[in-house]
């Protein structure tokens, strides 16, 4: 498969950089909020419900679930919705038992409630574990993160005087270095409350580029009409293919992935500890899992069902060879004309932060 | 047409086995008194609950009728 570079015009990277300066000085305003650690990281323990549900859409929906939903929705159809619909079965576990552990608790992390639980070792045991997870978790989202820039970039850049040549690597290191410097700076209240503002973002640009590709295919019923029945079905085939298939992803995502989101995401948990109290954060818990988590399946995998609806009708608009991990980027800059498209990728792009 | 093997048997395995962790929590919550029937609060929660499993299993097999006869 061949990288694609350069696609989108100069009024996108326009509006992409003009997003990102105004999500940082939005998220930076909110640093003067941070007067004590308790400010900085769980943002005064007093935000409502409804604030907190739409910031964790931003978690859920990252810049790589963009790449990776909409790759899997080209190659498997609608079964790539799996993974947001399948979390369910821990939210007893996680309402009346994780939820007011760690509110009521108020601990300033996991590995320290386990230091109050059991022991020194105990707290050093999960620091350990949390590392590695997060660690793999962080390090997907700025891969995929790269991975949908890339496409918009030159393979060469010159700039006073000096040729570089865009790699993969040195943009996950640009854009790990930006999002480090906007983190320290604002704080839990900043990350809260950019989220809510790019939330809203990830799900228009989702539903825009959803519907757009519905309308390019001909209305629903043509969309729904060029899908193959197999491609169409909500759950993998059984067992196979291996690498995606309803018992595994079963196992690795409906269970090992919503046990770790869940009770070991701090990212996920300290929006939580930010809440006002136990019933509220049940509340925000619930009405992301029953809604949200639905409409984010919509809003990451839709890219590529589009795209498989548009490959049938008009083959050969996409690029043949083209990287399913393109496929995002690729079909939104064929659905969108410019500047739109730069919202587009200037809302995942921005997801990251 | 799809077989059984491909459409209805990974809902049967996402629903019963799911539904095996999900009855483990309910029943740990209540005996635990995590959740306190006593309260008018918590009896709205054991419902939401009940809801949300079945809200998710019923839209599953919406989308696998759909995609099968529609």
């Amino acid at each position: 498969m061949h990288p694609i570079h350069q696609i989108g015009t100069e009024l996108d990277w326009i509006v992409l950089v003009i997003y990102m300066i105004a999500m940082l000085l939005f998220g930076t305003y909110f640093a003067k909020y941070n007067k004590d650690t308790n400010d900085f990281f769980f943002g005064g323990r007093r935000f409502t419900w409804w604030i907190i549900a739409m910031s964790i859409v931003a978690t859920g929906i990252s810049s790589h679930s963009f790449v990776k939903y909409s790759a899997m929705g080209f190659k498997y159809g609608f079964s790539s919705s799996m993974s947001y619909i399948n979390d369910w079965f821990f939210v007893p576990f996680f309402l009346f038992g994780w939820l007011p552990i760690i509110i009521y608790s108020r601990v300033r992390s996991i590995p320290e409630y386990f230091e109050r639980r059991f022991s020194p070792s105990a707290r050093f045991l999960v620091t350990i574990l949390q590392l590695l997870y997060l660690v793999g978790y962080v390090g997907i989202g700025f891969l995929t993160m790269g991975k949908a820039i890339m496409p918009l970039m030159p393979e060469y850049l010159t700039m006073f005087g000096v040729q570089f040549h865009i790699t993969l690597m040195g943009l996950i290191w640009v854009t790990a270095v930006i999002t480090g410097i906007y983190i320290t700076f604002g704080g839990q209240t900043a990350v809260i409350f950019t989220d809510l503002v790019q939330g809203i973002m990830l799900l228009t640009a989702g539903f825009l580029v959803f519907f757009l590709g519905i309308a390019y295919v001909g209305g629903w019923h043509s969309f729904w009409g060029l899908l193959p029945t197999a491609w169409k079905l909500p759950l993998a085939h059984f067992n196979s293919p291996a690498e995606f298939n309803s018992v595994g992803t079963f196992w690795e995502d409906g269970i090992a992935g919503s046990v770790g989101f869940l009770f070991m995401n701090m990212g996920l948990i300290m929006r939580f500890m930010a809440t006002k109290n136990v019933h509220e954060g049940r509340k925000a818990a619930t009405i992301n899992i029953l809604f949200m988590l639905p409409l984010s399946a919509i809003v990451v995998g839709g890219g590529g069902w589009v795209a498989k609806a548009i490959s049938v009708k008009f083959p050969g608009l996409i690029p043949p060879g083209t990287s399913p991990d393109s496929i995002f980027v690729v079909i939104s800059n064929i659905l969108t004309g410019p500047v739109v498209f730069g919202f587009i990728i200037a809302a995942i792009a921005a997801a990251l932060m | 047409m799809i077989d059984f093997f491909n459409t209805w048997l990974p809902y049967i395995y996402l629903y019963v086995g799911g539904g095996i962790f999900f009855l483990a929590g309910m029943i740990l919550i209540r005996k635990t008194k995590a959740l306190d029937m006593r309260l008018k609060r918590d009896r709205f929660w054991w419902k939401v609950l009940i809801f949300g499993f079945f809200y998710f299993a019923i839209m599953h097999a919406f989308l696998i009728i759909a995609a099968l006869y529609l």
